[in-house]
């Protein structure tokens, strides 16, 4: 194996600086970063406030605009509605949950107001109401100035729109103050007739400020202008990188040199992904700085996005990564700036269709969703800034996007550089597709990474098809289960089947499928199998928080029944043999045999390990990060069972006989129960059966440290 | 013993009409350390593929090329170790400086920094670009950019110098440098394939020629097996000969 196989860190970075060091010495680079913002910021945020506004107006939220037809008429209805505006009793409604009122507040327009206008003569009131250049009109149609009793008197007819709502809110104003007039008059007069007051109906009010979920339209814009702006950013240093060193002649240099595609990849990677970065946090700083100097925060962001800040970050992060492997991919592909931009004007265009459904309110984020690429991130951009997201929906919007990526860099290093990219030739496009002429022993790492891009979305669509159809069907629990032994096969191993098929690799050797199996390591794997369970249910004791334990309990206490009535040999089969034998096909056989051949045995394994530890955090239809350390734990013993042994058999034994025995455990608990053994109340184990179990681990182990594999 | 070896190497394209076109034909050939051997031919002949193919870049269809024992098939980085390559059609970083550039290319090969420091030194004397070494490549002239390709080529200081087509675009001084830069290999023990369709420049600084035609190589020897077998005088004079009989025999 050659030195120049191994993805160095350190070298990847030294790469990616250099990369960098040429970007941002480039002005353009700049220009994009850094000035674009700038100027585009303040102008969206004139038009957001001018919008806002003038919706707040269309409600009355500002001033009402009332005609009246004479002098006296504005002099009377100014001295009554004075009058009962301090006869109303004072609101002590808290208008600061209310980002529109703040805004109002800090535009210098008290809510509500009125402003009364004399109407020019001859110009009939009707006319003005109905011309929407008044809100109400006012008439007088009568007064009395000595009035029948204790003052004048005045009769007012209200002249307003129908269908109006603004009109409405001014009648209502303008009602609710001279009839408080009125009632105080008849008070006084009551008073004064020395007549006691007893109302058949005393009403008081009591308004209490309810903080309600953010409406503000604009706040699904800011998911779609982040997406753009880091688009903005990744685009030219991707093509520069990738084109730009075709057209420039460098790219030879490059291939020319004994460094693999790959860590190439890796450190134009990063270099992308770093500015595309830089962009979104100058996006991101120009919008708030923009936001908060217009007074437009509340409104905009509401009350919880600024807390919700370091989960927006890693939103970016992920989304920005997403996109420079994808933007690297594409212009991999390219010869030319020319030909590299042609490609990306469809995907920029490809991309905002997924902004449009972060504007519809109604769209809600479901597991399709969640793993549709550009659509998810959008969704899950605006439940996070609207404070209303689902932390599993989150995981897999992660997770599955990560995968995207990915996929995205292996296509990338695989067309960079090729002879078809290089010299333009034509034969070569049909060769990337076709299966190499040579039979290979181990799958590349980057194909390893493909299968796993396939897989992980695979398990998460298909993994849920047996529970719904068990629902849909009204099917039995070992039936579900029985079709779960379908998932397995083909999410594990029909696609890494498929893969090798492709890749014209040798089947044994990719899969490590290695009937030489030293003795030792079938006994290391039975002390493990036995011993490890108690070990793991007591760390899962230890980790597990107690809630989420009792939610992941209560979920299966609704397959407790049933689980009990189903057979143990199906439940073995299910439950402890399949997922022993695929998942250590795919995890072990698959994913740890071609990552080894390129990295070192720990880190092989400690990769494998915590892939095999995600996969196994999804249950059902929430996401348990508890079962991570477990799994993980597992992982790593499973890695370095097939590292010791060379060959995956052992770990499948082993897999086996721990899965098989915690299903009898469960199945025979009341006959353990009955020994005074209970392991239903999540209480811990007898100090004994602990200690035995740590001690055959500890024995397992020292045999597997002294095995090695049988030589060919 | 021949430090490059290459046997019976071939490589077929597709047409965009989806004929098979044989670029090269079974091109065999082998340079000693310390020798010049000039691939000669028209444009088309088949030269760059075939030092393409040398170094990895291209994968042959059949046959195979060997430097210092290792094979292109089997120890691609091995042989990209021990190759250095030049080519008109490689370009420089216009954003960074010639001793940034060459750093660069330097960790590519895993040349330690104070050895690539030592080297960068040398080469900026050998080649004269000191004066220029620290400016941004992208405002170099094409000579002096070809300069700092060339010192690019020898960082690794590799045992085998692949040029292609060194003269190409260069004027009288431009053209000089890369002969004094061939002279320079030559005398450090090199050895050296050079792919030019200039046969004039060739007699400079060959010592033995191969010269190729559709894709195969007709003749190969020194310039006075040359003459002694076609009995011209110059290499000039000798392809167009060969070009000629190649006619005639199509013609037939």
């Amino acid at each position: 194996m050659s030195s120049s196989a191994h993805l160095s860190l350190a070298r990847t970075m030294r790469l990616a600086l250099k990369e960098l060091r040429e970007i941002l010495r480039d002005r353009r680079t700049i220009t994009t970063l850094v000035l674009m913002p700038l100027l585009l910021y303040p102008l969206l945020g004139v038009m957001v406030k001018r919008g806002l506004l003038s919706s707040l107006e269309s409600t009355g939220a500002t001033a009402f605009r009332v005609v009246v037809e004479s002098a006296e008429a504005i002099e009377q209805l100014s001295r009554q509605l004075e009058e009962g505006e301090s006869l109303l009793p004072q609101e002590s409604v808290d208008d600061s949950g209310n980002p529109l009122a703040e805004l109002a507040a800090a535009a210098g327009e008290k809510q509500p107001a009125l402003k009364i206008y004399q109407l020019e003569d001859g110009v009939p009131l009707e006319t003005v109401v109905r011309s929407r250049q008044a809100d109400i009109g006012v008439r007088l149609t009568a007064s009395d100035q000595k009035g029948a009793g204790n003052g004048p008197s005045f009769q007012w007819m209200l002249v307003h729109r129908d269908n109006s709502q603004l009109s409405d809110n001014a009648r209502s104003y303008i009602v609710r103050r001279l009839e408080a007039v009125n009632e105080q008059y008849v008070l006084d007069t009551l008073t004064e007739h020395s007549i006691d007051l007893h109302l058949p109906a005393v009403i008081t009010e009591r308004t209490i400020a309810v903080e309600t979920k953010q409406q503000s339209p604009f706040i699904t814009f800011v998911p779609l202008v982040l997406v753009l702006m880091t688009m903005t950013g990744a685009v030219y240093p991707a093509i520069d990188l990738t084109a730009g060193e075709r057209e420039r002649g460098t790219m030879e240099i490059l291939i020319a040199a004994p460094i693999s595609r790959m860590t190439l990849l890796a450190g134009k990677f990063l270099a992308v992904l770093v500015v595309a970065l830089l962009t979104a946090c100058v996006n991101m700083l120009a919008m708030i700085a923009t936001l908060f100097t217009l007074g437009l925060d509340g409104a905009v962001l509401g009350g919880n996005a600024l807390r919700l800040m370091p989960l927006v970050v890693l939103m970016t992060v992920v989304f920005a990564g997403f996109f420079s492997a994808v933007l690297l991919s594409i212009t991999s592909v390219a010869r030319s700036f020319k030909e590299a931009q042609a490609y990306l004007i469809p995907l920029m265009l490809i991309s905002l269709t997924p902004g449009v459904f972060s504007l519809m309110p109604d769209l809600q984020m479901g597991p399709l969703l969640a793993i549709t690429p550009l659509v998810n991130i959008v969704l899950a951009g605006r439940d996070l800034l609207q404070g209303d997201f689902n932390l599993l929906m989150f995981g897999i919007v992660i997770l599955s996007t990560a995968c995207y990526g990915v996929l995205a860099l292996t296509l990338a290093a695989r067309v960079f550089g090729s002879d078809s990219v290089l010299y333009g030739s034509s034969s070569s496009w049909t060769a990337l597709l076709k299966s190499p002429d040579e039979r290979l022993a181990t799958a590349a790492p980057a194909t390893a990474m493909l299968a796993l891009a396939i897989v992980f979305p695979l398990f998460l669509v298909v993994g849920a098809i047996p529970s719904r159809l068990g629902q849909m069907f009204a099917l039995s629990l070992p039936q579900v289960l029985l079709l779960n032994i379908f998932v397995f096969l083909i999410v594990f191993v029909a696609v890494p089947l498929l893969i090798i098929r492709l890749s014209n690799v040798s089947l044994s050797s990719a899969l490590s499928l290695n009937t030489r199996v030293p003795f030792a390591a079938l006994v290391a794997a039975l002390l493990f199998g036995i011993s490890l369970w108690p070990v793991l249910y007591e760390l899962n004791l230890v980790v597990g928080i107690a809630s989420r334990a009792e939610s992941l309990q209560r979920m299966l206490e609704t397959l407790v029944d049933d689980l009990e009535k189903t057979p143990l040999i199906i439940k073995l089969t299910a439950l402890a043999f399949a997922p022993a034998l695929c998942e250590e096909l795919f995890f072990r056989g698959f994913l740890q045999t071609s990552l080894r051949q390129r990295y070192s045995a720990t880190s092989t394994i400690a990769a494998t390990a915590i892939l095999f530890g995600l996969f196994h955090i999804v249950v059902r239809d929430s996401l348990f990060l508890e079962r991570m350390i477990p799994s993980t734990l597992m992982g790593i013993i499973l890695g370095i069972m097939l590292e010791r042994s060379g060959s995956v058999l052992p770990g499948m034994l082993l897999h086996a006989v721990h899965n098989g025995l915690l299903l009898c455990v469960v199945h025979y608990k009341t006959q353990l129960e009955q020994l005074g053994i209970g392991l239903e109340q999540r209480s811990h184990l007898p100090p004994i059966w602990l200690a035995g179990g740590i001690g055959l681990a500890i024995l397992g182990g020292l045999i597997l440290w002294r095995t090695r594999p049988v030589s060919s | 013993m021949s430090i490059i070896q290459v046997r019976q190497i071939s490589k077929r394209f597709s047409s965009a009409e989806g004929e098979d076109v044989i670029a090269v034909d079974r091109v065999s050939f082998s340079v000693v350390s310390g020798e010049v051997f000039g691939l000669l031919g028209p444009n088309g002949a088949g030269k760059t593929t075939t030092l393409r193919m040398m170094l990895g870049l291209l994968q042959p269809s059949s046959g195979d090329a060997s430097i210092d024992g290792c094979s292109v098939a089997v120890e691609p980085d091995q042989v990209k170790r021990l190759v250095g390559f030049v080519s008109t059609s490689v370009g420089v970083y216009q954003w960074l400086t010639p001793r940034e550039m060459l750093a660069f290319v330097a960790d590519l090969y895993e040349v330690p920094p104070a050895l690539c420091e030592e080297r960068t030194e040398q080469l900026a004397k050998l080649l004269d670009f000191e004066s220029y070494i620290d400016r941004r490549c992208g405002v170099l002239s094409t000579g002096q950019k070809q300069r700092i390709n060339l010192a690019r080529a020898l960082i690794h200081d590799p045992p085998v110098m692949l040029l292609d087509e060194p003269t190409r675009g260069l004027d009288i001084v431009g053209s000089q440098v890369i002969f004094e830069y061939i002279q320079h290999l030559r005398n450090n023990g090199k050895a050296v394939v050079i792919c030019t369709h200039r046969l004039d420049e060739a007699e400079r600084f060959g010592d033995r020629f191969g010269l190729m035609h559709h894709g195969a190589i007709r003749l190969v020897g020194t310039l006075e097996q040359l003459q002694e077998t076609t009995e011209q005088q110059g290499l000039t004079d000798i392809f167009i000969q060969l070009m000629k009989a190649d006619a005639q025999e199509s013609q037939v």
